[in-house]
């Protein structure tokens, strides 16, 4: 892939400049708060503090100011939001929407000709928030210590896992490791770069403070046992003593209610003037019970900016309304979403005319050039995104080259057209007709036919996605096939994909590129088309697999079952795991292209609505240094949560000037 | 013992006078009379009578729209107040409304009504509108109201999805109003039945069943309603979803009624009459429903008709919560729940109209039933 030249120069770039700096600025610069503490001798100078080549962040507008309060509001007691504005812990970040990677933790990184051993070079001298120095061996103790101990409740991350073995590390010395993989890893940076690490439920660890956690850990401290106190430890966005690498650091926490931070004075970043990162002081976050007080409260200026928690479209009137008022800006990002609302119909169904029928192409695209999309467009996005067959998300590199246009066009037009007579036609053909005169198509052995949209119940009625579905079953109704919409408990819902018992259910493809998130795309886990094909896949290489075979595949814990090897769940799967391990960018990239190939015959495999519409975020009128979408290299990729937004937009380079 | 007919019966003739035809009047007479002379009553009993007939009996012929049409170019229209004077100030026998145009405002985000002073369109009154089926039997197409050619009235302004509100709000009461009959008749049946058999045989059964009723008592509502939706199974319609809710509403609440019935029926069975019966041979059931079960009537139909409103209120407050009855149906708890968000409150306040019928509804039904109350014990002052 071109990534890796353009990666190079960067890194080129980047290390010119970073080299350069110190000469030309020998001291640094830092907050009044901070120089105030070190004249008390409550800690180093700025230039122990930082590292012996800074992190150098370009402020967008302006150098700015030291000083001030983040105001944010959340209704998550993970304090998600936030995590996600964060890059700290991150060995590389996303840069333009992803179409580039930057150094972060890393200065540089080096494959071998194959790709299956690499080697990362650490910032010399980043220190965590209590002063010890990151080393090397703090990702040792994350990886070794943790990761590998299948006591503790860290998971080796995904990426680490090639040819299913896991990888080894291999400390060179205090600032490099070597990650060595038993088959090429082909997207290690890529995959670094998504999410802003740092550990807890999905997001990845990648590091561990040593110096802290390991007096509770068993191997380390004969006080303990088992991980149950170090896991409550390390989660640095409950325990403030945790040490982290964020540009802020918690300093109060109260649980459910208030997040409060303060910035780490050991934050290894400085702006092109030197002057030490972030500049904003503190942060607050403040956790709501209830999504419509947080907008209530957002409404009146009470948040200097966020995106997530988010807004729906349907708010952007309220908001613009009190802009002048309460003295903040209503931002539009594009979402870079690739189907808007999505209807996966079940292909592992438990009836199996019904299955047959959803397997059928005919079928697929009968219900696709049924759904008015212009009218879901209107009604419920303002008239914003564009109507797409439902494909993985515009923004992605693969769509950006001379093949990935033409693939791009080829899966959106493929079914898109409005056309209720084609539709009808189609169904006519594959024997979906009206058999005993009741006015509704019935399936082709005669049974009536009745599809069911399956969604969570706890959706207020004011989110697209219950309108989108409503104006579907009323286009599906239109060419004779009876709809009706099943509002399902949450907990209820996910059992229902988990067991592959859903009838249609309604799913958004954000990502763009299969290789780093497959959801959606490729059938690896229940989530998508073909939960139990997707589940067999997942346990693959795993000794799961090859158990209660005699069972049939519903009763099987978890329910799965083997597709055949030339259907195209066996086929996507297959290209999508020889590409993972292809070193050579060309035929990577052909691999690739031949999914989404596989999505165009063979497909829609998930029918979508609209894409690319856009997302909501607030900022005050005294913050500054926030990138608007013009300010953006692709106007936002905000829906896939690999992208990091908004980490992405540096917040440490933000500040408040009232 | 003046509730036995044959004595009544027997005083009428004792007491003619020449000239006069006099008569005591019966007992269902004289509750009548009572219930007739209580203004609030009566009021609250025709109102319940045009609901009904409204929602529930004829909402077609009464809606505006086909509630369940979604119409693109008028998504959160506001309503369309009858006017009899127009803007120049002429006044106009038949009511009209001004036609409107909506306009897709990007800088707001946010549909524009500009009203047309140039379309005027009278209001006709038993007009020709959308096709239904009367009962589920017969074509029809006439309506109460109506503009006649293809506009669209719109009285009471749209939804998200450019549906009339008003025509929702008839059949969302179509569900709130019945589900309210269905769940007080389980209630009635199930607890007018264990509170007579734990009255009438006291003992082990009476212990037995008033702990039931105490366990049943002491569970919390609403993380039951939580827990109960989560396991009513999740292929089931939300038709057939309606039901269950109704059943097991009423499964909860018999439990109070039950407790009532069985006081009643603790004193009956003490009665001399009861004894007689006994002696003369009566089966258990026999006097169970010739005797305990009558006399009980009166009090049971007084705590149907004060419970149905709570009943309604239980739906609109569940559906709200996103516990009972789930959109696309239709009832007056989902409309509400429409109206939950700030953007409904500060923008499109006529979505919350649906919360004035509820109060309409439950209203009716108090008074009515006070007014039963009164009326069905006629010697009380």
């Amino acid at each position: 892939m071109r990534k890796s030249s353009l990666v190079m120069i960067l890194v080129i770039i980047t290390v010119i400049i970073i080299g350069a700096i110190p000469l030309f600025a020998a001291s640094y610069n830092e907050a009044p708060i901070l120089r105030a503490k070190v004249e008390r001798g409550e800690l180093p100078s700025v230039e122990e503090r930082l590292p012996e080549n800074p992190l150098v962040l370009k402020p967008l507008n302006a150098i700015g100011k030291y000083g001030g309060t983040w105001h944010r509001l959340t209704t998550w007691e993970k304090w998600y939001g936030l995590r996600m504005s964060m890059y700290g812990h991150s060995y590389v970040r996303w840069i333009d929407d992803g179409l580039d990677i930057a150094p972060n933790l890393l200065t540089d990184w080096q494959p071998n000709q194959d790709k299956t051993v690499w080697t990362l070079y650490f910032r010399k001298g980043i220190r965590w928030s209590d002063g010890a120095p990151f080393t090397a061996d703090d990702v040792l103790y994350w990886y070794e210590d943790l990761a590998l101990n299948e006591e503790c409740s860290i998971p080796i991350p995904n990426w680490a896992i090639v040819g299913d073995k896991p990888m080894e590390v291999e400390k060179v010395d205090d600032y490099t490791v070597k990650f060595k993989f038993s088959k090429p890893q082909v997207v290690l940076m890529e995959l670094l770069a998504t999410w802003p690490d740092g550990g807890g439920d999905w997001i990845p660890y990648t590091s561990a403070p040593k110096h802290y956690l390991s007096q509770f850990h068993p191997k380390y401290s004969d006080k303990y046992t088992d991980f149950i106190v170090h896991e409550e430890k390390q989660e640095w966005w409950y325990n403030p003593k945790c040490p982290v690498l964020t540009a802020w650091m918690p300093v109060r926490h109260e649980p459910g209610e208030l997040l409060e931070l303060e910035r780490n004075p050991y934050y290894y970043a400085v702006d092109p003037q030197g002057n030490q990162l972030p500049y904003i002081d503190r942060i607050r976050v403040e956790c709501l019970q209830d999504g419509e007080v947080l907008k209530m409260k957002v409404v009146q200026g009470n948040s200097d900016f966020q995106i997530r928690p988010g807004f729906g479209l349907r708010d952007i009137s309220i908001l613009k309304r009190n802009e002048e008022k309460y003295g903040f800006e209503t931002l539009l990002y594009d979402s870079g979403s690739g189907g808007g609302d999505c209807f996966m119909l079940n292909h592992n169904n438990p009836d199996s005319v019904k299955e047959s029928l959803y397997r059928n192409p005919s079928f697929s695209r009968a219900l696709s050039h049924a759904i008015d999309r212009e009218k879901i467009k209107m009604m419920v996005y303002y008239g914003q995104g564009e109507a797409t067959t439902g494909t993985m998300s515009p923004k992605g590199a693969w769509f950006h080259t001379e093949k990935g246009k033409i693939v791009y066009q080829q899966w959106k037009n493929l079914a898109v057209e409005y056309n209720p007579e084609k539709a009808k036609k189609m169904l006519d053909e594959i024997g979906v007709v009206d058999l005993d005169g009741d006015g509704w198509r019935d399936k082709p052995n005669g049974e009536s036919l009745e599809l069911r949209i399956d969604i969570n119940s706890a959706l207020r009625p004011g989110s697209g996605r219950l309108d989108t579905c409503e104006i579907t079953k009323v286009c599906w109704e239109n060419i004779g096939i009876k709809t009706e919409i099943n509002p399902t408990e949450n907990a209820n819902l996910n059992n229902m994909l988990k067991e592959g018992t859903f009838d249609i259910q309604v799913y958004t493809v954000n990502d763009g590129d299969p290789l780093l998130y497959p959801a959606g795309v490729i059938p690896i886990g229940h989530e998508h088309f073909a939960p139990l094909y997707g589940t067999w896949n997942r346990l693959k290489g795993t000794g799961l697999l090859s158990t209660e075979l005699d069972k049939k595949p519903r009763d099987r814990t978890p329910p799965r079952e083997k597709p055949a090897p030339d259907s195209p769940y066996t086929r996507l799967y297959d290209l999508y795991k020889k590409a993972l391990i292809t070193a050579d960018d060309e035929k990577r990239a052909e691999l690739v292209y031949d999914i989404f190939q596989i999505h165009i015959d063979q497909g829609p495999f998930f029918i979508g609505t609209v894409n690319n519409t856009p997302r909501v975020g607030v900022v005050s009128n005294r913050m500054k240094n926030v990138p608007r979408r013009e300010d953006l290299a692709l106007g936002g990729f905000v829906d896939p949560w690999i992208m990091s937004y908004s980490a992405i937009l540096n917040p440490p380079t933000f500040y408040i000037e009232e | 013992m003046l509730e036995r007919e044959g004595f009544e019966i027997y005083v009428t003739e004792e007491v003619v006078e020449e000239g006069h035809e006099y008569r005591a009047i019966t007992q269902f007479e004289m509750i009548k009379v009572k219930f007739f002379r209580n203004k609030l009553a009566v009021t609250g009993g025709i109102v319940l009578i045009i609901l009904y007939l409204f929602f529930v009996i004829f909402p077609h012929f009464f809606a505006t729209n086909d509630f369940m049409q979604q119409n693109e170019d008028y998504i959160f229209a506001p309503p369309q107040w009858p006017q009899f004077i127009d803007k120049d100030g002429n006044f106009h026998l038949r009511p009209f409304v001004y036609g409107y145009q909506s306009e897709l405002n990007l800088e707001t985000y946010s549909w524009e009504y500009k009203i047309n002073y140039n379309e005027k369109y009278p209001i006709y009154f038993i007009t020709r509108g959308y096709n239904y089926k009367l009962f589920g039997l017969f074509n029809m197409n006439w309506h109460l109201l109506g503009l006649g050619q293809d506009k669209k009235l719109f009285l009471l302004g749209t939804d998200r999805l450019g549906r009339d509100l008003f025509s929702r709000i008839l059949f969302g009461g179509r569900i709130s109003l019945t589900i309210g009959l269905i769940g007080v008749a389980l209630t009635i049946i199930i607890g007018s039945f264990m509170g007579t058999l734990s009255g009438y045989f006291g003992g082990k059964i009476d212990d037995f069943i008033q702990r039931i009723i105490e366990l049943l008592m002491s569970f919390p509502s609403i993380p039951l309603w939580a827990a109960l939706a989560a396991v009513l199974p999740a292929e089931w319609s939300p038709i057939e979803t309606f039901f269950a809710i109704s059943i097991i509403l009423s499964l909860k609440n018999w439990t109070g009624l039950a407790r009532q019935v069985r006081a009643k029926v603790l004193s009956y069975r003490e009665e001399e009459y009861t004894y007689a019966a006994r002696v003369a041979g009566a089966s258990d059931l026999y006097i169970i429903f010739r005797h305990m079960l009558p006399n009980c009537l009166s009090h049971i139909l007084v705590i149907a008709t004060l419970s149905i409103p709570g009943m309604i209120l239980a739906e609109t407050s569940l559906s709200f919560l996103g516990l009972g009855i789930q959109p696309p149906m239709t009832s007056w708890g989902v409309l509400l729940k429409d109206a939950q968000k700030i953007s409904v409150v500060l923008q499109h306040p006529w979505l919350m109209i649906p919360g004035i019928f509820v109060v309409f509804a439950v209203l009716a039904y108090n008074f009515f039933g006070d007014g039963v109350r009164d009326a069905i014990d006629p010697y009380s002052n």
